[in-house]
């Protein structure tokens, strides 16, 4: 794929330029360990703008009387952007100065001097890595495929579970037959296949580990159900498989990683799209490079539905619900300039984390944005943004960027989201008219759900997806289609714009008497 | 997946037959009976909290381990009819069972006890086995004017003679249903039944130890059933037609433990669980410990080890 179209604005090829280094490794750094599969040298990238160190403090001579007792060292350490963190501005600094006598400036910065230091990692007082026990036996047990010979014998396809035509067996996704191997998938002809990731290490509330995607399994009875909006049945149009859950361990992120990105990529491979029902966000890190893997490195886009922009990074993991954007980009699977933001609204990111955003040249449409502009406009333009060029599209949808009136059983909930009635038309409309390879549906934490709303919520926001999908396959791919049929009860031109509609279904209703005579 | 313990999952009778299967534990997702609705939900429930399938700590028999367990899936229902709905549970609990494999039921409301007994009957035949039946509720109304509700399973089952009144053994009835003229018609019938009244008035470990006497005398197989109204609301505030001060978790457990293991089984069925009034789950939870209990005596029994065995390392820090 081409790095940019010419259509991009002029600031976006700037920054294909500053993109240009981080695409080759630095021969001079560290090894990389293992779990980090990209582009980039490691640690990460420095110039990360976010990083910089806030600006020094110019002390006046006013306050020198009472930095008598500090070193020359302790002097500069007081000017630096690290004594900021607990100083603020120049004025506080000299107010809290004045208060004090020397001894008592001097043991306030050595006390400031030691928090520093103690919060850094030192080699030799700090762990570098989280140690295994390499000596158990059973160290990868819990992600081994059973070997296909100790299955009993049987045609590979999805296996039907219910005794009446899709009913009455066990619960899975939308009642979807059960796929367990790619051979399965590859005869089956299967178009979605969907994986439970019970992945539970997320930060807020916590329990979305298998319970979650039990719960959605419970609930999900109506995922492939036809729908009213565009009169299509998804299930009908497509082959739709529970995959069933994939291994995660869940006292490591980064362990689970790597085989949650093994299991996606043979759903690739297969040539079905893959989506994920979570688990916590961490987890649209293996997804989209798995699809990375088998489509090529910067040739998908991410659409990220979310109240939190989760690009953070800069603590002591590499990878959290908080961090999986900055990871893919920084392994350089996604361009910055490939993402899509929607809905964001959490406390952060701040100017820090905006200036970042915009020189990557990433989209963002936050909630401010839809206060501003309103809900439509902010949609259409969303929706052109992920359809252009026909770019290789991923949704990646937190819960929580609906309100917690729809989704109050999140992890982590911020009031003033997006309604079900929003949500259903873009997620319908993306996978409609984009080019979705693959979706998630992350963050559901049943323990807080009581109600089930959250749970049936989630459902019809996958069904959605899979309407769109649907819709794709039979060529429904017009701007925001919607049944002429449905949209309302059409027996007169009340809004003016439907009078084709009526010639066309009373011409089919005369030739239709004709025949009948 | 959520199957129910985690079972394997077996679609046909063919399934059944080549997996040897021990048990067959089967979703009766019914949701009509005369109390809370819900019971439709029951089996999902129960599968999604997988809670069956624990080690017993009294015998340290984990069920399936020894046994061959299977999710057989739901017996397909008409939402709208208990009537049109019984055939087909019959004839699928007798298929079921005429592949040796225990039947085990989850509902469901209480008006599938009856196609549940009557399905075993086909294949072992009427008043071949006894049946006990954990209910707060007698089931023995006579004159309703439909011909078959929760209200009536155990009358059914009697006046058409698929089990003996002599070999019915009913435990902790109790609230509203339970009148004097009911009681004289199970008397009437010779029912054995034991009300909450008895368990106060003669203390509950006389009568739970009366109730395992009689079964012990009785025949050698029994249909074993649970309504799940027969626990304490305390603990099983879900059930359908919850009734206050009923028995305890634990003396069911216990009863039901010994009596699996005691006797052959020929199909179980715990019935009228509403998880929709139970947002803590608590309920499925007992609700699965009820089933395991029973899994948990038939491997006992298959295992040849008495009724009432303790594992030396269970008791005493294992030091006696």
């Amino acid at each position: 794929m081409t790095l940019l179209s010419v259509e991009f604005r002029p600031a976006l090829l700037l920054l294909a330029a500053v993109a240009a280094p981080f695409a080759t490794a630095q021969d001079d750094s560290p090894a990389t360990p293992e779990h980090v599969v990209g582009v980039q040298p490691y640690p990460f990238d420095t110039v990360d703008p976010r990083e910089e160190d806030p600006p020094p403090i110019e002390l006046p001579d006013s306050v020198a009387p009472k930095l008598e007792l500090l070193t020359p060292e302790q002097i500069e350490f007081l000017s630096s952007g690290d004594a900021r963190r607990f100083t603020g501005s120049v004025d506080d600094t000299v107010e809290a100065l004045e208060e004090r006598t020397p001894e008592e400036v001097r043991e306030w910065v050595e006390v400031m001097q030691q928090v520093v230091d103690q919060s850094r990692y030192v080699e030799g007082r700090d762990l570098p890595n989280i140690p295994f026990n390499t000596e158990s036996p059973e160290f990868n047990a819990w992600r081994i495929l059973r070997p296909r010979s100790m299955d009993p014998q049987r045609e590979s396809g999805p296996v039907e579970l219910g005794r009446y035509g899709g009913r009455g067996g066990p619960p899975t996704f939308g009642g979807f037959p059960l796929a367990l191997s790619q051979e399965d998938l590859v005869a089956g002809e299967v178009d979605v296949a969907i994986l439970g990731a019970p992945l539970n290490m997320g930060t807020g509330w916590r329990d979305s580990g298998e319970r979650a995607t039990v719960e959605l399994r419970l609930h999900s009875r109506l995922m492939g159900s036809h729908d009213q909006y565009v009169q299509i049945h998804p299930s009908r149009v497509l082959n739709v498989v529970d995959y069933g859950d994939v291994a995660v361990d869940n006292d490591n992120t980064e362990r689970s990683m790597r085989h949650v990105r093994e299991i996606v990529r043979e759903i690739v491979e297969a040539g079905a799209i893959p989506m994920i029902v979570g688990g916590d966000h961490s987890l649209e890190y293996p997804n989209v490079a798995a699809l990375a893997d088998v489509y090529g490195k910067e040739n998908v886009s991410v659409i990220h539905f979310d109240s939190h922009y989760d690009a953070w990074w800069g603590d002591a993991h590499l990878i959290s619900h908080g961090y999986p954007v900055y990871r893919l980009i920084n392994e350089g699977h996604v361009r910055a300039a490939d993402y899509i933001q929607v809905g964001l609204r959490s406390t952060g990111p701040d100017k820090s984390g905006f200036d970042w955003m915009r020189e990557q040249g990433m989209r963002y449409h936050t909630m401010a944005e839809v206060e501003l502009r309103g809900w439509d406009a902010v949609l259409d333009r969303i929706v052109a943004e992920a359809s252009e060029e026909g770019r290789k599209l991923h949704i990646s949808f937190d819960i929580d960027v609906l309100d917690p009136a729809f989704t109050v059983a999140t992890g982590t909930p911020v009031p003033g989201g997006l309604t079900m009635r929003e949500s259903i038309t873009i997620v319908r409309r993306l996978c409609a008219e984009s080019n979705v390879v693959g979706f998630d549906l992350v963050e559901f934490h049943p323990a807080l759900d009581p109600t089930y709303a959250t749970a049936l919520n989630s459902v019809h926001i996958i069904k959605a997806c899979l309407t769109g999908i649907a819709m794709n396959r039979e060529g429904m791919t017009g701007e925001h289609y919607l049944s002429p049929l449905s949209s309302e009860h059409a027996v007169d031109d009340y809004y003016g714009d439907r009078q084709e509609f009526l010639d066309a279904t009373r011409a089919e209703e005369e030739a239709e008497e004709e025949d009948q005579d | 997946m959520p199957t129910f313990g985690g079972a394997n999952v077996a679609i046909w009778p063919e399934d059944l037959v080549a997996g040897n299967v021990d048990v067959a534990i089967i979703g009766v997702p019914s949701n009509a009976g005369s109390g809370r609705r819900d019971s439709e939900n029951g089996p999902n429930e129960m599968r999604g909290l997988n809670t069956i399938a624990v080690t017993d700590v009294q015998s340290l028999v984990e069920p399936f381990e020894t046994l061959s367990v299977v999710d057989y899936g739901d017996f397909s229902m008409d939402m709208f009819s208990v009537h049109r709905s019984i055939g087909h549970v019959a004839a699928m609990v007798a298929e079921t069972a005429e592949t040796g494999a225990i039947p085990m039921m989850v509902g469901g409301d209480t008006s599938m006890l009856y196609p549940g007994v009557s399905g075993v009957a086909r294949v072992h035949g009427n008043g071949s086995f006894g049946l006990l039946h954990f209910s707060a509720h007698a089931d023995a109304e006579r004159n309703d004017d439909h011909t078959i509700s929760d209200r009536q399973a155990v009358f059914r089952l009697l006046n058409e003679g698929v089990v003996e009144g002599g070999e019915t053994v009913q435990v902790g009835l109790r609230g509203p249903s339970v009148d004097a003229d009911t009681l004289q018609w199970l008397r009437d019938n010779n029912v054995r039944y034991h009300t909450m009244a008895e368990f106060r008035q003669r203390g509950s470990e006389a009568v739970l130890q009366r109730i395992l006497q009689e079964v012990e005398s009785g025949p050698d197989a029994y249909f074993v059933s649970i309504d799940v109204s027969v626990i304490d609301p305390v603990e099983m505030i879900a059930a359908g037609r919850a009734a206050y001060d009923g028995l305890g978790i634990e003396q069911v457990t216990r009863t039901l433990r010994h009596v699996c293991a005691a006797k052959e089984i020929v199909g179980f069925e715990i019935t009228d669980l509403a998880p929709m009034l139970d947002w803590s789950r608590l309920s499925v939870m007992h609700a699965n410990a009820v089933l395991n209990a029973c899994l948990v005596g038939v491997a006992l029994r298959k295992a040849g080890l008495d009724p009432d065995y303790v594992h030396p390392l269970a008791l005493d820090h294992g030091q006696q």
